[in-house]
């Protein structure tokens, strides 16, 4: 396996769904998206709303689902057909953290089924340690331990707890990236920050990447170094979190920032706008629109954009993808 | 799924009174290996007599004792039908998992030839069959109802596989290091079984309904003592005519206990693998 | 009316009641809550799963039907001309029935879901008016009213849910709740299931319409940064327990319950990159719960007599009361 400078190389990567079966309107869920992660450990956020195409990229890239077109490189390596001996190969690269962490485990099986599973792959590295000592320190890094975990079944832990477990299974292999897919959504508000805590320790003491699929941008602040804002297929804007939330470039972004609640007592009356009727423009409707996906909606809106979908425009460190800063 | 078993024999009664009339059942046809007659042999009793303490089921028309008939008749019935349920279960569980989980062209290919088991219409062809072959023997018989029976629950397997393969489960287990075989042996098995369990206690229902209808007609080997060639030869004596009650109805009381206790089992484990149990939380 | 309070909810327990073969387990959802809704106000029930705050939106409806049972303590609905009290004793059936969704109305958790997918929003929208007597016309119109000044086009009517999108779906949802101008409306997680930017919508929204008819919600929700934008009073709940309430600004800038603190210091906001603490430990056991404080087994400054019994309420400043040994 060569060296490469970057963990994972995406490459235009496009994936479009037909509705319906023979012939129907054709959705581009994944608009040739291309971005790198350097060997630096860093998190990425690639943050959006419910239809965004986020989980769709994520599946992507995790190679559990095909792109129709387009690559993807890990450590250098096109890993795109994943069948029998390719697999191993793959799983020591990139592990998945999943939204629900009851349905992570197979109700009916015990946890310790798939952290014997994980950790049988290392065993020899770690020559006269068992199985179990492996495990054991592996849960040891998420807060957990053995002793805790065995011979019990998913329904028996917590929500958080069992969450610390997918990440510890994950972790036994040593990847270079986890790809987190909204893994605090479902879990109380009081724990939440305990896993993004986790993250950044990982990123800084592993030295293992994250990339971290939200819709929570205020958790995304707390957690990632870069952050990518995903509308509809495309990634409308890229660069630092601290640059990209605090001073956001494209429409989209202002939008989404505007709508976030501060836990904050302001005075009743300053928040007094009127209700935007614009935001009644279904999925569907913006997905199969010509030109801009976000022109049905946007403030700043030009004649070119409702004909033209607009290129990624590099300004200082941020990549936006938006007509207004063409030229 | 014991565990399951044992709290629903020990709490439930209407299971545990159907799971006694089986186990009765059972050692009733075991009685059929200490036979003092040949169930093939004919005359070797007094014909027509009714219920005694020698005979306690009365005799038949044929000179056969039916208290010592029964015996052959249910085990052959229940063999008949156990068979069927056993290969449909396979063929059921084989063609389920892989349309399910290849999906695609594979998927609509076999749900195509699914179909069009589905929809075959039974008596009809073996009507048609029994014209062909002349008689319809034992091994035919559990053949060709086999081929009847699976089509149904291959659905039902498709269909668990399918929501099963989408469920971030089968993913960790991908990333754990798991073969698609290791997958659906391990992970989707559980699931499947008990559904395949219930559907069977369903099949053999079916399996014995359809082997004492054909029996009945006279479409198999009415040489071979099952319920339905004993209510077969009944009728072809006229036995209710006659006045010879007991060669029907015992068979019958038999066979619809049996149908019953298979249908309450069944039906209390369906219910008891529903999952109503939860609380609703918050 | 009772000066002031619609409706008044003492020491009210309601427990879930499931059997599995011979074990009953009591999952003791709430446990001895006692407040009041009072008119023209939006008080925030928050807490966490396991909370309980989802079952007393139920109870305070009414809806209260196997496997849910009420234990104990009395509801007192103060929203017409006589008195309706709910309790052990006297579950005035008929009477509830009449005050449902004229004078007090739920919409339930994941509540864009409840729409029947079969029946065009107009079917639904007829059904619910024919099944409280009341007049078509009037309150159709009534109806189109609503949907327009909540920004959606009435033509809306026409189409089956499952064509319309989440934000659309709950606008309709609380534009059918709102219909009959009742006097309190339960809402259970209204916005969580949807995004930023229409959960801000239907925050604005849920304002307008406060301000217009001057009713009074009960707006239950794990996120507290709606509390802070929306609620007037914020009730804090936890393992079947009221830990603290009082004046959103008051709680959110005095907070003095240790969950309280931990909650409001725990959620991160953009700006602010500094290291957050999460709360220890796990979410509360309903089925048995530890004697005395039901946060103990969380709590940094748990202390002994916490371990023994409960502690009872005091009043920190004018309307603001908690639950907790700390402070006494």
């Amino acid at each position: 396996m060569q060296d490469s400078e970057n963990i994972l190389e995406l490459h235009n990567i496009v994936k479009i769904f037909r509705r319906g079966i023979i012939w129907g309107p054709k959705i581009v869920a994944v608009n040739n998206i291309s971005f790198k992660m350097s060997k630096e450990p860093e998190i990425l956020t690639i943050a959006g709303e419910s239809g965004c195409g986020k989980t769709t990229l994520a599946k992507i890239i995790l190679h559990i689902m095909e792109p129709t077109s387009g690559r993807i490189l890990l450590n250098g390596q096109d890993m795109t057909k994943v069948k029998g001996k390719n697999r191993y190969k793959l799983i020591r690269l990139i592990q998945p953290v999943f939204q629900n962490p009851y349905e992570t485990f197979n109700p009916l099986k015990k946890i310790d089924t798939y952290l014997y599973d994980t950790a049988k792959l290392v065993k020899e590295k770690y020559g006269e340690k068992s199985l179990e000592k492996i495990i054991d320190e592996g849960l040891n890094s998420v807060g957990l331990s053995w002793q805790e975990v065995k011979d019990k079944y998913p329904h028996e832990f917590s929500g958080g707890q069992l969450q610390r477990i997918s990440l510890a299974r994950s972790l036994i292999l040593n990847p270079l990236l986890l790809v987190a897919d909204e893994p605090i959504s479902m879990l109380d508000v009081s724990l939440r920050v305990s896993i993004l805590n986790l993250f950044k320790e990982l990123k800084n003491n592993k030295r293992v990447s994250i990339i971290y699929i939200t819709h929570d941008l205020s958790t995304a602040y707390y957690v990632s170094d870069k952050i990518a804002i995903m509308f509809r297929g495309s990634f409308v804007e890229l660069g630092n979190v601290e640059d990209v939330l605090n001073y956001p470039l494209h429409p989209y972004t202002s939008l989404l920032r505007k709508s976030i609640l501060k836990p904050v007592v302001n005075k009743k009356d300053e928040i007094n706008e009127e209700i935007n009727i614009k935001s009644t423009v279904d999925e569907f409707t913006e997905f199969i629109e010509k030109g801009c996906k976000f022109s049905l909606r946007c403030p700043n809106v030009m004649e070119i954009c409702k004909k033209q979908d607009p290129p990624v425009f590099f300004i200082n460190n941020r990549e936006v993808k938006c007509w207004l800063y063409g030229k | 799924m014991w565990r399951l078993l044992r709290d629903l024999y020990r709490y439930n009664k209407r299971f545990k009174i159907s799971v006694i009339i089986i186990l009765c059942m059972f050692a009733y046809m075991l009685l059929s290996l200490i036979s003092p007659y040949d169930p093939r042999t004919n005359y070797v009793v007094p014909i027509n007599l009714p219920p005694s303490i020698q005979h306690p089921f009365g005799t038949t028309s044929k000179g056969q004792d039916i208290f010592w008939l029964l015996p052959f008749a249910l085990r052959n019935s229940f063999i008949i039908s156990l068979a069927v349920v056993i290969i449909t279960r396979i063929i059921a569980l084989f063609i389920g998992t892989i349309a399910g989980y290849r999906g695609g062209i594979i998927d609509n290919i076999l749900m195509t030839v699914d179909d069009s088991f589905i929809i075959l219409p039974i008596l009809p062809i073996l009507i048609l069959l029994k014209l062909i072959l002349g008689q319809i023997s034992f091994q035919s018989l559990i053949l060709i109802l086999s081929l009847f029976g699976w089509a149904w629950d291959a659905r039902l397997v498709r269909s668990i596989v399918l929501s099963l393969r989408e469920r971030e489960f089968s993913y960790t287990s991908f990333f754990s290091g798991r073969s698609i075989l290791e997958i659906i042996l391990k992970e989707y098995l559980p699931y499947i079984y008990p559904i395949l369990l219930a559907t069977g206690i369903n099949n053999m229902i079916w399996s014995l309904g359809m082997e004492t209808t054909i029996s009945t007609l006279g479409l198999t080997s009415i040489d071979t003592p099952t319920i339905g060639t004993m209510v077969f030869w009944a009728l072809q004596h006229q036995a209710f005519v006659s006045g010879i009650w007991w060669w029907l109805i015992f068979p019958i009381i038999f066979v619809v206990l049996l149908f019953l206790s298979l249908y309450y089992i069944s039906v209390t484990i369906s219910e008891a693998v529903d999952p109503r149990l939860k609380v609703i939380g918050g | 009316m009772n000066n002031g309070i619609l409706i008044k909810i003492d020491n009210i327990k309601a427990y879930y009641k499931t059997q599995s073969f011979e074990t009953v387990k009591n999952v003791k959802a709430v446990d001895g809550i006692t407040m009041d809704i009072r008119e023209n106000e939006i008080i925030g029930i928050a807490g966490e799963s396991g909370s309980g705050k989802s079952t007393l939106g139920r109870v305070i409806y009414g809806y209260i039907e196997s496997p849910l049972f009420l234990i104990d303590g009395k509801i007192s609905y103060f929203l017409n001309n006589e008195e309706v009290n709910l309790s052990n004793e006297s579950y005035e059936l008929q009477k509830m029935i009449n005050l449902r969704w004229k004078l007090i109305s739920y919409i339930p958790q994941s509540s864009m879901n409840v729409l029947n997918p079969t029946r065009k929003i107009y079917k639904i929208l007829e059904d619910i008016i024919e099944s409280h007597n009341m007049d078509k016309n009037t309150y159709k119109d009534k109806f189109f009213g609503s949907l327009e000044s909540f920004g959606l086009n009435p033509d809306i009517v026409n189409q089956y849910s499952y064509q319309l999108s989440g934000g659309m779906r709950q606008r309709i949802v609380i534009a059918l709740a709102t219909i009959f101008d009742p006097k309190v409306i339960i809402a259970d997680e209204p916005t969580s299931a949807l995004d930023v930017v229409t959960q801000w919508n239907l925050i604005l929204l849920f304002k307008k319409i406060h301000r217009e008819t001057k009713n009074s919600f009960v707006f239950i929700t794990h996120d507290m940064s709606i509390m802070a934008n929306l609620a007037d009073r914020v009730a804090i709940m936890y393992g079947g327990k009221l830990l603290e309430i009082g004046m959103t600004r008051d709680i959110f800038e005095n907070p003095q319950h240790p969950y309280t603190k931990f909650l409001i210091n725990s959620i991160p906001q953009i700006g602010d990159k500094s290291e957050k603490s999460a709360i220890p430990g796990f979410a509360p056991d309903l089925v048995s719960p530890p004697p005395g404080c039901r946060f103990l087994p969380r709590c940094p400054y748990a202390k002994k007599i916490c371990e023994e019994k409960e502690p009872s309420y005091i009043e920190v400043e004018k309307d603001h009361k908690v639950s907790c040994f700390l402070l006494q």
